[in-house]
Parts: C-alpha cells; structure tokens; sequence
C-alpha cells in the first residue's frame, strides 16, 4: 500500500489537477471496457462454437437416421426377395424373373440391379434383364466372397463400379452391393446361392451431399468400419492425392466428438456408427470455420468497444475539465496576485467548495492589503515623525548661522544681500511646510533646494560652483518632498567644503521614458564604490556634521512611496567625486495624483496613468486614420 | 498538460477513430458475396464424351474457387483460323480467364501474348514448347504418351520393358492435320515404332472417311489379321473399335488412347486391348486451381504442372486404384 501510494505520489507529482482526476478514471474505464469487450466476444465466441457442433450433432444425427433408413429400405427389399419369392420357389419349375423385376421396378429409383446367382457364380436370374458379361468372374467378387465367407448376414460392400452386366449405351454405375447368401431349391433340394442387391451409389451420395449443402467449411463423410471411404465430398480429391482426409484414424473412434489436428489444422470430429454395416458416419467441424463465422461479431464487438473507449476519455476529459477549471482559474488569480498585480479579480466560481475557497482567499487578500496598508502608513509615519525629528533638530542650528549670517549683512549695511537673504529663508520654510503635504511638485523640489543652496552659498561666500542642468519638462511631476536637499547638503559638507573655493556641484534633471531622474554630482573627494554603496544602508549611517538628514532616509522615502525599483544610486571613486541620483516614476502632478501618493497608492497612480495613456494613444490612432481617410 | 501529451492524446482519438471507421466499413461489406471470377473454357468439340472426366474436374475446380464457367460450345476446330475466330471472341469478352486447349500453338503466339496482356489469366492445357515456356500450363506429356501407346502395341508396360514384344504390321490412325498434340503424339509413336523396326502398313484418319477409303482399310486389315491398329486420339479409338466391331475384325489387335466411357466400354468388351488413358479429371480439377490462383493473387507459376496417364487393360480396368480415375462421374 505504502509502494502504491509512493508510486502515485511519485506519478501525480507535478501534474495538472485535471491530468490527477482523469488518469486513473481513463485507465479504468478503459481496462473495464476491454475486460467486457473480450468477455462478450468470448461468450459469444463459445456459444456459436456450441452451437455450430451442436448443430453438427443435429445434421449427423438426421444425416444418420435417413442412411441407416435408406439401408434398410436396402434390406426389406432382399429380404422381401429371398423371404417372399425365392423361398416359395422351386428353380426347377419356377422363374424369379417376373417378382424380381416387379421388386426392382418399384424400387428402380434406389436400384441398379438385383441378380441371384448360385454357388458356382451362374446367374440364374436378374432385373432389369441384361445380357451378362462374358466372363465377370462373379466368383471372385469381394461382395460374392462376403455373402458366403458369413453366410447368416447380409453384407454391404464399398462403392465400386458394376462389372456384371453389359449396358450397350455404354454406360457404368457405382454401386454398393448388398449380398447375402440364400436357399435356392432345385427338385426339392437345397443349394446354397447368393442375392445381389446392387444399390444406386448415387441415391447415398446425394443423400450425404444434401448434408454437405451449405458453405460453412463444415463437412460429413461416410467411411467403412476399417476406415476405407464410402462417401467424401472431396472424394476424387483425395483419391488423387489432391486432398487429404484421416479416415483411417477415425476407423477406431466411438460414438464420440474428439478434437483432432489434422494437416495443421484442428477440426472437432463427430463419428456415428451406423447400425448393421458397422459403416461411420462422420462430422467434421474445423475451428477456422468459427472465426470464419466470427469475423462480424468480432468487428462488432471492436467497434463498440473503441466507441465505448473514445467515450470514456472524452467524457473523463470533459468532466476533470469541468471540475478542474474553476481551481485552474483560482490558480491563475493567485499568480497574478504572485505576479506584483496588487488588487488581483479572484475568481469566484464553480463547485461549492471552490467558491468557498475563492471567497476566502478574497478576504484573505483584502485582510492582507488592508495591513500591508497600515504598514506603509505606519512606516510613512515612523519617516515624516523622524523627519520631522530631525528637521526640528537642524532647523536651530540652520537658522541660527543663517540668521548670524543676515545680522551681519545689516550690520555691514548689505540691506538688499540681507533681503534676498531672508526671502530664500521665507521661500525654504514655505516649501517645507506645504501644508503638510508630502508630495509635492518637482519644480518646488527644485525651488527648495535652490533656497537652500542660495542661502549656503552665501554663508559660504560663494567658495564653490553651482550650476543647473535642468529639463523643464519634468517641473509638472510630482516628487517626494526634501530629497534634494539633504543631498545637496551632503555635496557641500562632504564634497567640497574643503576644497578652497575649486569645489563644483551640478545639478541635473531629465525625463527618461516614464522615469524622472534627478542628480546632484560634485567634484569632490569621492570614496570607494564599496563605502559609497554603504551609505545608503540603515545600520551604516554616518553622522558627522550638516543637516543630519542623510542619505538613508531620503532612499527609504523614495521606495516607500513608489516601490522596490525606485530610490537612490550613488556613482563615485576615490578623487573622482561622486554622484547621487534620484530615480522616481513620472507622474504628473495634480490633486488626484497627490492625494493618492499620499496615502501610499503609487501603484494605483500608475495603473490610472497607464490606462490613460492607452487610451490617449487610441483616441490618437483614430483620430490618426480618420485623417488619413480624408 | 505537456505538447507531448496533446499530441500522444490526438494520436490515441485518431487511432480509435481509424478503427472505427474501418470496423464500420467491414461490417457494412460483411454480407457481401465473395467475388466470383468468370472464367472460358475453349476445347476441341467440346460436347464430345472423352471431356465428361475433365469437365468434372473443371466444375469441382470451379466450385471451390468462386469461378463461373463458361465453356465454350465448340463443335471440331480443323483450322487454325477457327481457333483464331473464338480467341479473338474472347478477347471482346468479359472472362476473367481462359482455359485452352491450344490447338495450333506455333501459329497462336501473338494472339496468345494480346489475349495475356489484356489481362485475361492464361492457362494452357495443351500447347507446344514455346507456349509451355510463356505460359502457365497443366498438360499431359503428348510425346511420351504417343510414345506409351506405341510401347503397348509392342506388348511392353509403359515403363518400356518387354512383356512379351509382338511381331508385326502397325496401322497408324492418326493423320497430321497441324494440331500440335497430334504432331507430338505422332512423334512419340514413330520414334518407338521407328526404334522397333516395325513395319507401318499405312495411315489413315477414321474421322470423315471416305466410304471407299474404309473398303480399302478393312481390305488391308483382312488381309493382314495379325496387324495392329495404333490410334492416337480418343475418337480414332473409338472409330476403330466401332469398325472392328462392325466388320467382325475382333481378332485384330486395337491400342488406343483415350478415356471415354465407349473406349473404356470396348476394352472392358476385349476389342480394345490396350488403353492409354491421362488423368482427365486432374487436368480439368488443376487447371481451374491453377487459374484461380492466377487470377487471385496475379501471379503465374514457374512449374509446370504434369498430367500422368495410365495403361488400362481389359485385366486392370476394375481395379480399385484406377476406378475413380476412369469413372470419376457417378451415375
């Protein structure tokens, strides 16, 4: 049992439901139909077989009892003629002429002749009167040497041809001679003779020949109790070596049906023995001839077993098929859902049992998005409230240099450095206010980040170079809130603070397919690629000097609110500088866009922006050929 | 599922389908009745007694070969353009195939290869070397039978050994009319007779005999009581016995072959003292098997199949092993 389930184990491992449900119920059914179809054929096959012997049986018994009739007729009609004539008679005086042909002419049909002939083998008298052959050595006869060798019985010889009397239309009959000895009486004194009934051997051969008549391969033969061929429907066949027959074996046969192989081939024989001759009647039934008579039984019986077959697999086909379907296509939601698809249509369908476990697979996927929800915003909250934390914590010292920095402007009487001063201040605070909003547009990104700057550059005396390479296409899409910023700061305290007055920043911005990117590189030291790579990791993070705001959190942001494949890539060597750039979906800034960023639904923006932008190149495409058209 | 699984599926269906169509089809042809050949049978004066045994053969042939026969009601062919006539008759025909008895094979050989290559099955029961070496044939030795008959006039067995060699005149009955058996057993005869040294009295045809030509037949043969008369077609037999019988000539000596029931009655009567008889219902029985083989499978033998013959004298003719031989029709 533990084999077997091992083995189905091993066979279903991998397998379509489908393939699971309609295997074992296919090689069933098929195993069932063949058993039923050989069953069927072969009872039927057994039962023909029956019947054709017992048929057999039937026409060898009816066969039987017209010959043994016939031979007797045979023996009425001698007995008739010694009993009633040649016993009443004495030669002497007498004739048998006219009650022997009277006898033969109302038997003539059976009869060729009957003869009564003495000891010394003279005729004495026959019918029809013909003349006699000269010499026929009668004598020598076998039927002649019978009839006195056993002189109580009568005694029936094979077929031979009559070689007794001369028939001038020159014609010779086959005969089967029935002798018997018999009294004849001359002046009172009793001689022995011999009567010869000479029957028409044709009247038997048609008689056999009726039982012969159809064509089934089946056959009847007469044979002699020493097996010597009576009758045989291939009889000059065989006697010519042509055919072959085994008469000699069936000589010492019962009354019985023995299946023998004859000349290779196996054949059921029914002999009858036939009373008084002694002669055997013989029924032969070769087994070919059942297959013979089988052939549309058997084409039957596989016609309807192939139809049952391709039944059986269409029909398991169809229903696996029908119970299967709908588990294949709660599969299929739950590869989509596996796929990255984040709101996946959950088939609902089907047995009982698959609508269950659709709908709760459904409340299942709705539970988990709902906490995956909660997470994000929990995690959105955890980054705003640290954000906030350590913009608190900058916004001192920051404004503290930047405002020692204006005393000094209208100290030194720069009254309009002070005012530019306190606008960039006032620009840079409105900004990172917005209302508390955390998306905001790229273009006040950009206007963020250059307050900052203006006002760093400033303090810094101008002791660095800042220059922007800036796509105004991408100003209208919408950004994470401070994350140039801390970059931008990250470039100055890091790059080229320390880099008397040759440090560079540069500042791009460009659209690529549906990606924006934004990059701050700077001239500066650089670092290894291996040490760069850590700064964007969370344990790594470095805090020396600056805003404080480090790299970390401005990737986590980023791929908090726009997923895994967004972020930050950082590109420097030793000397060389480095650059950081910011990868970010681009999505058009609008209400709609904003509020759905904001709650966490980047994936939705997307969806929403991909359907538009399908259907914005439809309506193109038409309008497109409708122009064309005209 | 797997492409190979689809397609191992496709092939199952197809396959249950092939055989259903086909059961379909055999069991809608099951009751069809076998096919039946027609076949033609040409022979020389075919209502004479001496084919009863061959037509006997023929029928039982033909009975368990589907074959339906047609033999051809022919009165005597003395020409070749006769036999040319009732070929070219067959050739228009519908037969499947043609049982001849190729009279005059060294002028038939084209219309012999037209009547093969129009598809018609071919078997000869009679022809020369050429036509036995073209076609399927079943045929009785001619040469060795002429041969047979002139070895019993000497009083020899058909083996050739002497019994008890008679000296003598010979009177052959038997004229060369171009049928090719003729010539062959004609051949046979005076190449024994020839190697013999026997004396040949003369030669003459029974058939269509002039009255004063008989007169002067008969004359010779009182004249010559000891002679010999060497017939060597079954209707010269059986002439000659008629002419013996009729002009109380009994004493004269008659061989002769064939084996109608007047030939056979006549030697069981002593007038004939030897007969050569061929086995009549073999060569009818192989000839239509060999056809139908021919015909059903579209082959043609490489052997050629023999016909025996037999001595029957006025001592065996009851016996046992010759019985079915010389009375093959029961009556």
């Amino acid at each position: 049992m533990k084999i077997l389930k091992k083995l189905l184990d091993k066979l279903y491992f991998g397998k379509s439901i489908q393939i699971v449900i309609s295997l074992p119920f296919t090689v069933l059914s098929i195993c069932s139909v063949l058993f039923l179809g050989t069953a069927l054929y072969g009872q039927f096959a057994d039962r023909t077989e029956r019947l054709a012997v017992e048929h057999a049986g039937r026409l060898l018994s009816q066969t039987a009892i017209n010959l043994e009739d016939y031979l007797r007729n045979m023996r009425r009609i001698s007995d008739a003629m010694y009993y009633s004539v040649i016993k009443e008679k004495d030669l002497s005086a007498d004739t048998l002429d006219e009650e022997m042909t009277l006898l033969y002419e109302a038997n003539k049909d059976k009869l060729v002749s009957i003869a009564c002939y003495d000891s010394q083998g003279s005729l004495i008298t026959a019918a029809p009167i013909d003349t006699e052959k000269q010499q026929p050595e009668v004598t020598s006869q076998g039927w002649f040497l019978e009839a006195v060798r056993e002189m109580e019985n009568f005694h029936f010889s094979i077929p031979h041809v009559q070689n007794l009397f001369d028939d001038p239309s020159f014609r010779y009959y086959w005969v089967i001679s029935l002798s018997r000895t018999v009294e004849l009486t001359r002046n009172g004194v009793s001689s022995p003779g011999v009567l010869l009934v000479d029957m028409n051997y044709s009247s038997i051969e048609q008689l056999l020949d009726k039982a012969n008549a159809d064509n089934s391969g089946a056959y009847v033969y007469l044979c002699s109790r020493d097996g010597e061929l009576i009758y045989h429907p291939m009889q000059n066949q065989i006697y010519m070596g042509l055919a072959g027959e085994n008469n000699a074996a069936v000589a010492g046969y019962g009354d019985e049906t023995i299946e023998e192989s004859f000349e290779g081939r196996k054949r059921l024989v029914t002999a009858k023995t036939i009373s008084y001759t002694g002669w055997k009647l013989v029924s032969v039934v070769p087994k070919e001839t059942f297959s013979l008579g089988m052939a549309g039984m058997r084409e039957l019986v596989i016609l309807l077993v192939s139809l049952a077959i391709l039944a059986v697999i269409l029909l398991n086909q169809l229903v696996s098929a029908w119970i299967a379907m709908p588990l294949k296509k709660l599969n299929q939601s739950i590869q989509d859902w596996e796929g990255g698809q984040e709101d996946p249509n959950i088939y609902i369908g089907g047995s009982t049992e698959v609508v269950h476990l659709g709908r709760t697979l459904q409340s299942t996927l709705q539970e988990i998005r709902a906490l995956m929800q909660d997470i994000v915003i929990e995690q959105e909250e955890k980054r705003k409230s640290e954000l906030d934390a350590l913009q608190s914590q900058i916004n001192p010292h920051f404004l503290y240099n930047t405002l020692d920095s204006i005393v000094w402007m209208i100290t030194g009487e720069r009254y309009e450095d002070a005012v530019f001063m306190v606008k960039q201040l006032a620009g840079l605070f409105r900004i990172s206010l917005s209302r508390g909003k955390t998306i905001i547009s790229v273009e006040d990104e950009l206007t963020h980040a250059k307050n900052y700057m203006n006002i760093q550059k400033i303090r810094y005396k101008n002791s660095f170079e800042l220059e922007y390479e800036i796509d105004p296409e991408i100003c209208h899409y919408c950004s994470v809130k401070l994350i140039l910023q801390p970059i931008l700061e990250n470039a100055l305290y890091y790059g080229v603070e320390s880099m008397d007055g040759e440090g560079e920043i540069l500042v791009k911005g460009w659209k690529d397919g549906e990606d924006i990117y934004l990059e701050v590189s700077d001239n500066g030291l650089g670092m290894q690629t291996e040490e760069a790579e850590k700064l964007l990791l969370e344990g790594e993070r470095k805090r020396k000097h600056g805003s404080g705001v480090g790299l970390v959190n401005v990737h986590s942001r980023l791929k908090l609110r726009f997923g895994a494949e967004y972020g930050l890539q950082i590109i420097s060597a030793p000397d060389e500088g480095m650059t950081v750039r910011i990868h970010m979906p681009a999505i058009p800034y609008n209400d709609e866009n904003q509020n759905l960023l904001e709650k966490g639904r980047s994936q939705a923006v997307r969806n929403r922006e991909r359907e538009e932008k399908e259907e914005k190149d439809k309506n193109t495409a038409e309008h497109d050929g409708r122009g064309a058209v005209r | 599922m797997k492409e190979s699984g689809k397609i191992f599926g496709v092939l199952v269906i197809l396959i249950l389908l092939s055989v259903i169509g086909y059961c379909a089809f055999e069991m809608l042809h099951v009751n069809n009745e076998e096919e039946y050949y027609t076949v033609s049978v040409l022979l020389d004066d075919s209502g004479n007694e001496r084919w009863a045994a061959f037509k006997e053969g023929l029928s039982k042939g033909a009975e368990e070969n589907h074959i339906h026969l047609n033999i051809l009601s022919t009165g005597r062919i003395e020409s070749f353009a006769q036999e040319e006539a009732l070929l070219n008759h067959e050739l228009d025909g519908s037969s499947n195939g043609l049982i001849l008895q190729d009279l005059y094979a060294s002028l038939s050989g084209n219309l012999l290869q037209a009547l093969s290559s129009s598809g018609i099955a071919l078997e000869l029961i009679e022809t020369d070397e050429a036509g036995s070496l073209s076609f399927d044939t079943v045929m009785v030795d001619q040469q060795a039978l002429g041969a047979a008959i002139a070895s019993a006039a000497l009083g020899k067995t058909a083996a050739g050994e002497a019994e008890s060699e008679r000296v003598g005149a010979y009177i052959v009955l038997g004229v060369d009319n171009g049928q090719t058996t003729l010539q062959q057993r004609l051949r046979g005869l005076n190449e024994v007779l020839e190697s013999r040294g026997a004396e040949i009295l003369g030669q003459f045809s029974l058939k269509n005999m002039e009255e004063d030509e008989r007169n002067k037949l008969i004359m010779l043969l009182r004249q010559h009581p000891s002679s010999c008369l060497i017939a060597v077609d079954n209707k010269e037999t059986e002439l000659a016995a008629e002419l013996l019988n009729e002009n109380d000539l009994e004493e004269i000596l008659l061989c002769g072959t064939g084996g109608s029931e007047k030939n056979v009655y006549y030697l069981d009567r002593g007038i004939i003292r030897a007969l050569i008889v061929p086995n009549e219902y073999y060569h009818g029985y192989q000839s239509i098997r060999r056809l139908a083989a021919q015909m059903k499978y579209h082959t043609v033998y490489e052997t050629k199949d023999a016909v025996e013959f037999l001595t029957v004298t006025r001592e065996n003719l009851y016996d046992k092993e010759l019985e079915r031989m010389l009375f093959p029709l029961v009556r």
